[in-house]
């Protein structure tokens, strides 16, 4: 370092030091003030590489260096991967010259900063310092000119971005002194140097050893004071999300967490007292979710996503973790669970759609529905729920479907359509599941009678369960009945597997993740195929053919999110679509893993919350906006709520709605597999 | 205060059908509390929270022990069940015989709590014929109670016109089902009632004679259950809206509806 005293140099390591335990104090501070200690951290950490950490750094590369989500929001994105992309090449510029000047070269006489690699890595961290300076220039420039709600400007993150500031601008006010006290032929390399030593030029007489040490001084005070204050304030998600992305890199799209496993917890005979699906107090939480909640950022972009906040009911995802959190950091008084002291009302969590919107754009992992269906959970074993939810529970138990219809009119429209029962046609290839939705409900059923006819025409050897089919639990799960679910899992399981049965396809989204994904994680394993996917193979085997013309108009595809989002399907639908309309399918606005719901998620069909507007109706106007004459769906909940909202649209009847299934039936010109 | 609460283990009616030829089939349909009978649990358990203690008295077949699980769930201290053959056959004065001798072994209570009605029999005979054995005032068609002292207000509604009573304890009352909102049963919370909390018996152990609860020795029988087929029938009108309304007025005013 030129011009420094050689004390100036080693201080340096001194001050690192200190920042580095102060950092380390702040962590420590930061992480037990959310009840987790960083022993638990360091066991889960230890956990999750002794399982193999593949997946875990895949995540997190892609999620932090890559910036995957962040990058989702054109300014907030470009701002942060500025100054995130700038500090840590500016990091890793400094550590180079440390490593070269007080290790390889002061003890080996190695140097690799040199020729033209040296000159790239000076232009590039030139540029990293522009870059910080930009990034900091829009955060300044968000936080007190655009002031999204979620933002404020605190004294606390003032200071630290102010201190990145004057850690950039030093750093390049440093490089102008010694271009102007060294001239150098390669200045153009150090080009934002080069332009800030030609503006201080005119001041090269006053320039003298005093003024470089003092603002070398400032230069490193600035970046140590970053380096171990950041973690005191709202840029402490430096270090919190990271962790919580490895942490919860593992949860598929919408997997709710198993508090238990009934089967085993019944087969061990152990005590029930204690046992708790849900959380009546976030102080509940394990350390993982409490770490969870504490690494909230509060950006706003799953509030800003959110179907039921679009609609005006009583629920931001934000503010539900933000209160989540300010509880777990300083419990409110009171007694009782969240409710009572008033942390949430109850209506918050009701009015979730378990879409998975939320947890999908969250750049910190958190899981907004899962833990939202913890608290109705806990409701549920509390026994405090309205009469609506009450009843959808106690017809579950008693009609085995949600609707309260009779268990023994489950397979009248099937029998009248001559559809085998499994016991009448045990070879089957399929077993056809049904679902309540087509069984119960006279429209739906038009959904089923299509695939029957399709499947038929495709000579799919196919059978149902017949009266012993009946609901899987998607809606007895989201509305907090998990010890529920789980006895009717395994029950359902036992009659499948007393049938052979192995492979299943489905026309019910909902049917499809919940005999798909949530029984293998009770260990309950069957390939389960949508219709769409089915359908979508036959067509491209040859075995139905495609059909000739379309005069529907524009078709437009909504994407259930039980079967795009939080099953990944999405290009099978699209294809038959394409089969069903070829030229005149247009995507919507919110396609693929962006849709939106259609309002029936979550158990949120049989329920009423309060609300502004209807989802349905939110999303049926973004269909018409497209100009659709045809909506597409592929799930009997999405298609009643479509067709409901399209009923009652502003200016008399909206958008025809119908299944894939049906608008092939029908282009195929089958007949309908029998009279509802 | 001690509570006795009377709770029927009965099939559940949206389940019970008829077969093709006629017969009445009961024995697949799922079975469950009685739900009036679970707003008096309710109404019991909220009066457990400010001290009092609650058994639950039933008559029912052994599978009567698994509702008696949910029925304990609401907040109950213990069930008593008594059963045997004879159960199937039991009409409401057997059935108020057997809870009145529930009722002196457990005993004695300030106050016994009991559904309207059950939805299997509809008889609404037996609360009645428990006050008569036990010697209790009794009211039927609480919508409302006030438990203080040595005596119970009863808000009931008769007709259009809402009645107060006050009546002395000991009592036997039942409940409609305005009384209130039964909270959720959770099945994490009935699987958590453990089976020791309810107590099986037979009439021997009760002190009855098992001879007048043969079927020849009661009072009543079921003879015959038939179908009834309830007229009903439906009509599209088709039209414009306003042509619609005219034909529908006309014919609501043809049927004497209007």
């Amino acid at each position: 370092m030129p011009g420094l005293p050689g004390a100036f140099h080693w201080l340096i390591y001194v001050a690192l030091v200190v920042c580095l335990v102060v950092a380390a104090w702040l962590f420590n501070r930061r992480v037990r003030a959310a009840g987790v200690s960083p022993a638990e951290l360091a066991h889960g950490l230890r956990e999750l590489a002794s399982k193999g950490p593949g997946e875990a750094l895949a995540v997190v590369g892609a999620e932090v260096f890559g910036q995957r989500r962040v990058r989702r929001r054109p300014y907030a994105g470009l701002m942060h991967l500025l100054i995130f992309g700038s500090y840590g090449m500016l990091t890793l510029g400094t550590v180079l010259i440390a490593v070269q000047h007080d290790f390889t070269g002061r003890f080996f006489g190695v140097t690799f900063l040199n020729g033209n690699f040296y000159l790239v890595e000076k232009a590039l961290l030139d540029t990293a310092a522009l870059g910080l300076l930009a990034g900091v220039g829009m955060a300044a420039w968000r936080r007190l000119a655009i002031r999204p709600v979620t933002l404020g400007a605190r004294p606390t993150v003032v200071v630290a971005y102010a201190a990145l500031a004057v850690m950039a601008a030093t750093g390049l006010l440093l490089e102008a002194m010694r271009e102007l006290a060294y001239p150098v032929s390669w200045s153009h390399w150090t080009y934002a140097g080069h332009l800030v030593a030609l503006a201080i030029t005119p001041l090269v007489g006053r320039l003298n050893l005093g003024a470089y040490q003092a603002t070398w001084v400032v230069h490193v005070l600035a970046a140590f004071i970053f380096m171990g204050g950041a973690l005191a304030t709202a840029l402490d998600h430096v270090v919190l999300v990271p962790l919580n992305i490895a942490l919860q890199s593992s949860r598929a799209p919408g997997e709710l967490r198993l508090p238990f496993n009934l089967a085993e917890l019944l087969e061990s005979g152990g005590d029930l007292e204690g046992v708790s699906s849900g959380f009546a107090n976030p102080s509940e939480l394990d350390w993982k979710r409490r770490f969870m909640l504490a690494s909230c950022v509060n950006c706003g972009r799953c509030e800003e996503v959110c179907p039921a906040n679009a609609a005006g009911r009583p629920l931001s995802p934000r503010k539900l973790v933000q209160a989540l959190k300010g509880d777990l950091l300083s419990p409110s008084d009171g007694a009782g669970d969240l409710f009572a002291r008033g942390v949430l009302d109850t209506d918050a969590v009701w009015s979730c759609l378990s879409c998975g919107a939320c947890a999908r754009e969250c750049p910190a992992f958190i899981d907004q529905p899962g833990t939202i269906v913890e608290m109705r959970r806990h409701l549920v074993e509390e026994g405090n729920v309205d009469e609506a939810k009450a009843l959808v529970l106690a017809q579950l138990e008693r009609n085995q479907n949600p609707l309260g219809l009779p268990s023994y009119q489950r397979f009248a429209r099937l029998a009248e359509a001559g559809v085998p029962t499994i016991e009448e046609n045990p070879g089957a290839e399929y077993l056809y599941w049904v679902g309540c939705m087509s069984s119960y409900d006279q429209r739906a059923w038009g959904v089923a009678s299509a695939v029957i006819s399709l499947l038929r025409l495709a000579g799919v050897n196919f059978a149902v369960l017949g009266e012993s089919e009946r609901c899987l639990g998607e809606c007895q799960r989201k509305l907090g009945d998990e010890a529920g679910f789980q006895m009717r899992s395994m029950e359902i399981a036992e009659t499948l597997r007393s049938h052979g049965v192995t492979k299943i396809v489905t026309h019910c989204p909902h049917c499809l993740v919940t005999l798909g994904r949530d029984y293998r994680s009770l260990d309950m394993e069957f390939q389960v195929v949508h219709h769409s996917e089915l359908v979508q193979s036959l067509l491209a085997q040859g075995r139905l053919p495609t059909p000739k013309s379309w005069e529907g108009g524009k078709l437009t595809y909504h994407d259930p999110c039980n079967l795009g989002r939080l099953s990944g399907v999405f290009d099978a639908p699209r294809g038959l679509a394409a089969s069903v309309a070829g030229e005149s399918f247009v995507e919507l606005e919110r396609s693929r893993e962006k849709s939106f719901c259609c309002g029936a998620g979550g158990s949120n069909y049989f329920y009423k919350v309060p609300a502004q507007e209807s989802v349905s109706g939110l999303r049926l106007a973004e269909a018409q906006a497209a100009g659709a004459s045809t909506v597409a769906t592929a799930c009997p909940f999405c298609l009643s709520m479509l067709e409901d909202a399209a009923r009652t649209a502003p200016g008399g009847q909206g958008p025809r709605v119908a299944d894939l299934a049906e608008l092939l039936a029908e282009a195929l010109g089958l007949e309908a597999a029998a009279a509802p | 205060m001690r509570i006795l609460v009377l709770a029927k283990h009965v099939p559940d009616t949206t389940e019970i059908r008829f077969s093709p030829t006629g017969e009445l089939m009961v024995r697949q349909a799922p079975t469950k509390v009685n739900d009036y009978d679970r707003h008096a649990l309710e109404e019991a358990s909220r009066l457990r929270e400010s001290g009092a203690e609650v058994v639950i008295a039933s008559v029912g077949p052994p599978e009567a022990a698994k509702t008696m699980k949910e029925a304990l769930a609401y907040g109950a201290d213990r069930a008593v069940l008594a059963g045997g053959a004879w159960v199937a056959d039991a009409d409401p004065e057997a059935m108020a015989e057997v809870l009145a001798a529930i009722a002196r072994r457990e005993g004695p209570f300030d106050l016994v709590l009991a559904g309207d009605v059950s939805e299997d029999g509809y008889n609404a005979l037996v609360p009645g014929l428990l006050a008569a054995k036990l010697g209790t005032p009794y009211v039927r068609g609480a919508t409302a109670l006030g438990v203080g002292g040595a005596s119970v207000k009863v808000t009931r509604l008769v007709g259009d016109v809402e009645e107060e009573v006050e009546v002395a304890l000991p009592a036997v009352i039942s409940v409609t089902r305005l009384l209130n909102s039964p909270r959720v049963i959770s099945t994490m919370a009935v699987m958590k009632v453990p089976m020791s909390k309810v107590e099986t018996v037979d009439l021997a152990e009760l002190g009855l004679d098992p001879a007048a609860f043969a079927p020849g020795a009661l009072s009543t029988r079921v003879s015959a259950v038939r179908p009834v087929q309830s007229k009903r029938g439906n009509e599209m009108l088709r039209g414009e809206p306003a042509e619609i309304a005219a034909e529908l007025a006309a014919k609501l005013r043809g049927m004497g509806v209007l």
